[in-house]
């Protein structure tokens, strides 16, 4: 009896205490009390951080401001700090003042919660395959696009950068599975979005990616290339919390294609014209430096300011932000102006509403993408021996019509200008009807308003590829709206000890009109800014055209989670899609998905295991689909294209007649995907692994496919033919660790991927690209996007070894014609003895075999540390640059000075002449392209909290980052990155804009 | 548990309202071909799409038409230190093969021709207004034979399309050629009988094909089937139709000035115009052509064998060919040791341009040469009185051969008589053989440098065995030169790969 009552007093006092703790934040027990801030790693305060004494139930939690206090007997020394998304941190509690604790983000730890569509789930309940990323992964990157934080550090997700600035990464979720648009979806807060360019980094508290189809199959027709979900920072009850930060620094041109200089390409002229054109090569130096003259170092910087908080009914994070990003390339740049309000109200004990409204207004100028392939095919190949102006300051031509004054292009594309309005929101009820089922209301839209202006002014620098003949005015309209209305109710029930159910079910709509108005107008009578109007556009000069199309969707979705003893878990999920864009009897498509999963550690069996803490096997199937198909694809419509007006009599004519052929049974793609995991985490869950086998089939291709035999004469468009496989693997190893004050983590990723083309219908889909001798195929039991071309097996080294090939056939044929000495050697692929176009073959896969990524971070007292590496591993390169003497005057990369000559035969490099049967789009272009490159390296440091205090801050921190600055490659090119967006441009170097380093030092600070 | 039935009342209403219209999406900013083609008026837009491919497209009279129509014969060579000459010269030394892209864009650009026929002549018979209905219908139909007796002289046998074909007709064989040139003479013979001549178009109508243009191709199709009664019968048509004549002065017929000259039988569409398609502004016919380094981008040039060929001072020659000598009115070199006084640099690697194509710099448009309206004629009446001279010759009819050669001669002469201006005397040569061969020779210079070339040469060995054979491999020294196979050109290779087995190569290319 008297052994309860103590037991019972014990237990009220210990519960007093934690009261105490809670509310009072004071401490009251024996012992001392222990206080300090704790923050994340980019300085932010974390308000509602549990801290616990370890070992007992003593409990508190920070406050607004990231203090906290707490009371710690004399025989414990240990405090666990404890925050979802963060990595747990253990740290021993000496003196009284801890200073600034520093919480890392943790690749997701076993508690966390991790978003998945229509809701959340613990991590450790997960059936599918999904990565997340947090806040401060994604604003170290410091670039214009938050999708390029997912670069080396969400397995299974290639991510290219694109070097003009403003530009969106080009993001493929586990390989390709369309020749169409591969890019994934992007859901920012329920929203469904095309791209995430509008979004500040800074408001994004995190980001998933679904990747199997258990993840994604409740996005059902659009989910088959991957889903993106962006979460928002929220607001946090407690005390206004006020964020300044702000970063500014430069980019730079990390690497250089080496071409020759003044002397070195009039010595290349003397070798390819067999004359002494230029007597004396030494003696014109180095010549114009056309990269010095067209690039530069481009500022960025990047401010933020947010208030977040809340009371007990109210929670609000209110943000603004500017970026603004001067490209390397002279004359463009990129900025934007973004505001959030995510708000949220508790109106009664069942009722929540909110919103989350968000704003952006940005502004791209500089050279449009078609002409910048011009631009920087010309950049490699102009001759140094031309100066940028004339004597008389007008712009030099480039020594060919087909070779532009690169410099010349940058300068008029100066007025060049997109503004665009966005504005991406949504209003949500929440309603609790009984104890676990919720109903969900969400209505948003996504309202977007782009105006795209570019005079150009009459010039002629040389015809006919750089001039103009009279001066120009572009005015471009595009209004996008679109709206969505969600519907859901979940129920969540705990059934007895072993049985947890958690269903839901919804009903979509979703409504989209775009349209668009160009105007084109010549002769303006002014050059002044203040008449670049298209209403200054002198009469019939003017032409205007409009697109418009509206799409629609219609939705009902349902997903099942069931567990049983938290160890055997069950997902099963089915989407019903109708889309406007498929023949009236194919609108609906239906996917659906299994997920099982089992967690293995939590077995009686394997608590004897103690080194084990974490064991899960998972495995999923699903089906999902892909609606990424321009409108009306099953109407016959008419195409009237003003270029082909007939002119009778002098006078144009207009025209029209049915180009394209149409498909009204065209229906929807689907993806089936197998995928199998496993979890494991050991070493006190130090250590993690999580390891992932998948398998994507895309059956029923969208795709254009010629028409066999090619004679209807009419433009092929989508059919449903065709399929594509992706298989893989990817992982993600993951270490944490302190050493007395010393913390680290190092994360370990890889993917891999291997793309088959399974069928296309029996036919060959080809691709060339403008300004390139590469080919790209998408054919069967090939990688889509393949190189075809020459294989090379050699360099003819005398006439004796050409006559010694003509011997090959008996036909009499030379083996290659017009062959000399100096020449490469193609092989004879189909075995006829003599080469013809049959021959040309698979000569590399623009596909990586392999990507990783290394993070390792480390943070000591006030300073950390973190560093992220990553590298791609073989894929190919087809480097147009290097063999592109279609003229005799092409400037050429240094590689030339050692060419193939009667009296240096021991070279790598083939004779140097223009239009040779070296010229051929052949192996010798295809270069490595694997690369290993210095991602982000960033280094911060706390200012001492005592300094802090006396100017009521509570929180400053200061860094240096720098992002991109190295690659290590044997690729000779601007960058071993070639984002093209096109799958069958994949990989085609020299029409890209470089993909640029950059240096910043930023400061954060907390009031 | 009251709520939980409003809720399903809203979400079921919802689903009732989404399920009806929610989804139907009609075609925005584009106009459906049954909506367009409902107004009868509307089929002399699609009519208008055909003459839009001979206004001036790349594809038309670019690098296609060089490879296909001039470069197996002598008159032009590829300028070598240019990507796209390199390429045209491989026809030249016959080491193309079924692969050439060039020979793919031919074909591609044909058969979308004639599906833009095929589009008109599909919807004629449904249409009301009769007039409408037959005069698009004739225009769309000689085009259709224009093209296809393009195709059969390039490919031989080809697959042929007589209307839009469904989805499961894209992929069928080749027809043979007599099956082509069935429909080529039915077509035309169509033609003759409804297409308003000249007179008829009136002036607003200059620029559109006529009922002599289409009897001057049926003479020209029977010539190529050395019927040669029939080519007589319908080029005699055209002569005594009165509609068409020799152009004054020979230097002057391909002027800018003289789009629709009286001798224009099928002018072609280039008019500079700075509001069509910015950037996209020149001529790529000139393009091709001029002097590389000063204007044009001279990728081929008239070659040496072409200026052997004429006869001493023939005032043609002067006229169709520019020498180094020759200036530019206006023109002031690029190059800094050539006078400014209109005079030409000239790379190494020619000593010719096409005169035929370069005029005073005041025809400049913005100062451009490529900006020239300067057209390619399709058909000339001189190419007419060719066919009806040759045409008689082979039928006995030798009289009529040497009156009209002489009306030809005549005219190049600056319209005087051998005897007023002692240069090309007139032809009095009787014997078939002989005077066929002047004949040929006479077109080879009239016509030179307009397309017609390599067609004739095919056409000789046929005529006279082994006369192109000879020809090419003795005269020229083309060793590669084998008339069986380099007569046609192979069916591009893709179009084998995609047909997969229904479209087969060529014999001689097998």
């Amino acid at each position: 009896m008297k052994k309860t009552t103590l037991l019972y007093f014990l237990n009220r006092f210990l519960l007093f205490i934690l009261f105490s703790v809670m509310f009072f934040h004071t401490g009251n027990g024996q012992g001392k009390t222990v206080t300090g801030v704790v923050k994340d790693s980019s300085g932010t305060p974390l308000p509602g951080v549990q801290v616990i004494v370890k070992d007992t139930k003593i409990a508190a939690r920070t406050a607004a401001d990231g203090k906290f206090s707490i009371a710690v007997p004399d025989n414990q020394h240990v405090l666990v700090f404890r925050y979802i998304g963060l990595a747990t941190e253990e740290l021993p509690a000496t003196g009284t003042d801890m200073g600034n604790v520093i919480l890392k983000p943790q690749s997701v730890g076993l508690q966390d919660v991790v978003v998945v569509g229509y809701g959340v789930q613990r991590k450790s309940d997960l059936t599918g395959a999904v990565s997340s990323i947090k806040a401060a992964d994604i604003t170290k990157i410091g670039g214009s696009n938050a999708a390029e934080a997912l670069q080396g550090k969400a397995p299974g997700v290639l991510v290219l950068n694109v070097g003009a600035p403003g530009s969106a990464p080009i993001v493929r979720v586990r390989g390709i599975g369309t020749n169409g648009d591969p890019n994934p979806l992007y859901i920012v807060d329920g929203m469904f979005v095309n791209d995430i360019q509008y979004l500040n980094s800074h408001d994004i508290a995190s980001m998933e990616i679904l990747k199997d189809a258990s993840a994604t199959a409740i996005y059902g027709s659009r989910g088959a290339n991957g889903v993106i979900l962006v979460t928002t920072k929220k607001g946090r009850s407690g005390k206004a919390v006020v964020n300044v930060s702000g970063s500014e620094g430069f980019q730079f041109l990390t690497r250089r294609y080496d071409v020759a200089n003044g002397s070195e390409y009039a010595r290349l002229q003397n070798m390819i014209t067999g004359t002494n054109v230029y007597p004396h090569p030494d003696s014109l130096g180095e010549g114009t430096n056309w990269f010095d003259k067209s690039t530069q170092r481009g500022w960025v910087k990047d401010y933020q300011l947010s208030i977040s908080g809340g009371s007990e009914n109210t929670s609000y994070n209110i943000s603004g932000g500017y970026f603004k990003q001067d490209g390397v390339m002279k004359f463009t740049d990129y900025d934007r102006f973004t505001l959030r309000a995510n708000n949220e109200y508790r109106l009664n004990k069942r009722l929540k509403i909110g919103h989350n409204l968000s704003m952006s207004n940005s502004n791209t100028t500089g050279i449009a993408s078609s002409s910048g392939l011009r631009v920087f095919n010309a950049l490699v190949r102009i001759s140094p021996l031309i100066s940028v102006y004339d004597a008389n300051g007008n712009f030099n031509a480039g020594q060919d019509p087909d070779i532009i004054n690169p410099y010349a292009a940058l300068y008029y594309g100066k007025d060049a200008n997109n503004k665009s309005l966005r504005f991406v929101g949504n209003g949500w009820l929440n309603y609790e009807v009984i104890p676990g089922l919720v109903f969900r209301s969400s209505y948003g839209v996504d309202y977007s308003y782009d105006r795209y202006h570019y005079f150009e002014p009459a010039y002629t620098i040389s015809s006919p590829n750089q001039i103009h003949a009279s001066n120009s005015l572009t005015e471009n309209h595009v209004n996008n709206k679109v709206w969505l209305w969600e519907n859901t109710l979940t129920y969540d029930k705990q059934i007895g000890k072993d049985h947890h159910l958690n269903l839901l079910g919804g009903i979509t709509a979703q409504d989209g009109t775009y349209d668009k108005l160009e105007g084109v107008g010549t002769g303006l009578a002014f050059d002044s800014p203040d008449y670049q109007y298209l209403g200054a556009v002198p009469a019939g000069n003017l032409s205007v055209t409009s697109t418009a199309y509206s799409e629609s969707m219609l939705s009902y979705l349902f997903r099942a989670n069931y567990s049983f003893k938290d160890r055997y878990l069950f997902t099963g999920t089915f989407r019903a899609d109708g889309s406007s864009k498929f023949g009236p009897d194919n609108r609906y498509g239906y996917f659906p998905s299994l997920a099982l999963g089992w967690r293995v550690s939590e077995e009686n069996f394997m608590q004897r295991i103690s080194w084990i803490d974490n064991l899960k096997l998972r495995a999923s199937w699903g089906q999902v689909g892909n609606n990424k198909i321009n409108n009306y694809i099953a109407y016959s419509t008419v195409t009237q294209d003003p270029v082909y007006n007939a002119l009778f009599n002098g006078v144009y004519a207009v025209n029209g007649t049915v180009t394209n052929a149409s498909n009204p049974a065209i229906k929807w793609e689907r993806t089936v995907q197998t995928d199998a995991g496993i979890e494991f985490g050991t070493l006190n869950k130090r250590l993690n692994v999580e390891f992932d086998y998948f398998n994507r089939d895309t059956k029923d291709l969208l795709l254009i496919v010629p028409i066999p035999g090619g004679s209807a004469g009419i433009t092929p468009t989508y059919s449903n033919v065709g399929s594509i496989r992706n298989r893989g693997i990817e992982f993600l190893v993951n270490w944490n660790d302190h050493v007395g004050d010393f913390n680290y983590g190092i994360r370990f990723s890889g993917s891999t991927y291997k793309n088959t083309v399974l069928n296309f219908g029996g036919q060959i889909i080809s691709s060339t690209q403008f300004l390139s001798s590469s080919v790209h195929r998408g054919e069967k039991g090939q990688p889509i996007g393949y190189f075809y071309g020459y294989k090379t097996i050699g360099i003819f080294q005398s006439q004796a070894q050409i006559s010694e090939y003509n011997g090959k056939n008996s036909q009499g044929k030379e083996y290659q014609a017009n062959a000399k000495p100096g020449d490469l050697i193609y092989a004879d692929t189909d075995g006829n003895g003599y080469i013809t176009g049959n021959d040309q073959t698979n000569i590399g896969s623009p596909h990586p075999k392999f990507i990783g990524g290394l993070t390792l971070t480390a943070s000591y007292k006030n300073f950390d540390f973190a560093i992220d590496l990553m590298g791609s591993f073989g894929a190919k390169i087809y480097n147009t640059a290097r063999n592109q003497i279609t003229t005799t005057t092409t400037n050429l990369h240094k590689d030339w000075l050692r060419a193939w000559t009667p009296t240096n035969t021991n070279t790598d490099m083939p004779r140097l002449a223009a239009n040779s049967n070296n010229s051929w789009g052949s192996s010798f272009n295809v270069q490595d392209g694997t690369y290993g490159k210095i991602r982000n390296v960033e280094l911060g440091y706390n200012m001492q909290k005592s300094l802090l205090d006396k100017v009521k801050i509570s929180n400053l921190r200061i860094y240096v980052n720098l992002t991109n600055p190295l690659y290590i490659t044997k690729y000779k090119g601007f960058s071993p990155e070639i984002a093209n967006g096109n799958v069958l441009e994949m990989g085609t170097d020299f029409s890209t804009y470089p993909v640029s380093g950059t240096a910043r030092i930023g400061v954060n600070m907390t009031l | 548990m009251k709520n939980i039935k409003y809720i399903l009342l809203v979400t079921n209403i919802l689903a009732l309202v989404s399920c009806t219209k929610f989804l139907e999406k009609s075609p925005q900013a584009v106009v459906s071909d049954e909506l367009f083609f409902a107004d009868d008026a509307n089929v002399e837009k699609a009519v208008n799409r055909i003459y839009g491919t001979i206004s001036w497209r790349e594809y038309t009279i670019g690098r296609q038409s060089f490879s296909t129509h001039e470069m197996g014969g002598e008159d032009i060579v590829g300028n070598t230190n240019n990507g796209i000459g390199t390429v045209l010269n491989m026809f030249q030394s016959y080491t193309y093969d079924a692969s050439n892209a060039y020979i793919q864009q031919y074909w591609d650009r044909t058969y979308a021709n004639l599906n833009f026929c095929n589009q008109v002549i599909d919807r004629t018979p449904a249409m009301k207004n009769r007039t409408l209905a037959e005069r698009a219908e004739s225009q769309a139909k000689f085009f259709r034979a224009y093209y296809n007796f393009d195709l059969v002289n390039v490919f031989g046998q080809a697959p042929l399309r007589d209307h839009v074909p469904s989805a499961a007709e894209y992929d069928i064989p080749k027809s043979n050629e007599d099956a082509i040139y069935s429909l080529i003479i039915k077509d035309l013979e169509y033609a003759i009988e409804k297409l308003p001549t000249r007179g008829e178009w009136g002036a607003a109508g200059l620029g559109h094909v006529t009922k002599g243009t289409a009897q001057g191709l049926l003479a020209k199709v029977y010539l190529f089937r050395q019927d040669y009664t029939k080519a007589q019968q319908y080029a005699n048509d055209v002569i005594t139709g009165g509609e068409y004549s020799l152009f004054a002065d020979y230097r002057a017929l391909f002027s800018p000035d003289n789009l629709y000259s009286s001798e224009n039988m099928m002018p072609g569409g280039y008019l500079f115009t700075s509001t069509i398609w910015s950037g996209r502004w020149y001529n790529p016919y000139l393009q091709y052509q001029g002097v590389a380094g000063e204007f044009g981008d001279g990728v081929v040039y008239p070659a040496d064998a072409l200026v052997n060929s004429y006869e001493t001072n023939d005032p043609r020659e002067a006229a169709t060919i520019f020498f180094k000598t020759d200036k530019v009115t206006g023109w002031e070199s690029k190059n800094a040791n050539t006078p400014k006084d209109g005079s030409v640099y000239f790379p190494s690697n020619t000593n010719y341009a096409n005169k035929k194509v370069i005029w005073p710099k005041s025809y400049w448009n913005n100062g451009e040469f490529s900006f020239q309206n300067v057209n390619p004629m399709f058909m000339r009446y001189a190419e007419i009185l060719l066919i009806y001279a040759e045409a008689s010759n082979e039928l006995g009819q030798s009289g009529n051969a040497l009156t009209t050669l002489e009306q030809i001669r005549y005219r190049a002469r600056g319209n005087k008589t051998f005897a007023d201006a002692g240069v090309l005397p007139e032809i009095i040569a009787t014997d078939k053989a002989e005077l066929r061969e002047k004949i040929w020779h006479e077109r080879h210079i009239e016509l030179a440098l307009e397309g017609h070339r390599w067609f004739d040469l095919v056409r000789y060995n046929k005529v006279v065995p082994g006369y192109t054979e000879n020809l090419l491999k003795n005269v020229y020294q083309r060793a590669n030169f084998n008339y069986n196979k380099f007569s046609r050109f192979p069916i591009p290779q893709n179009m084998i790969t995609s047909s997969q087995g229904i479209l087969t190569q060529n014999d001689a290319w097998k």
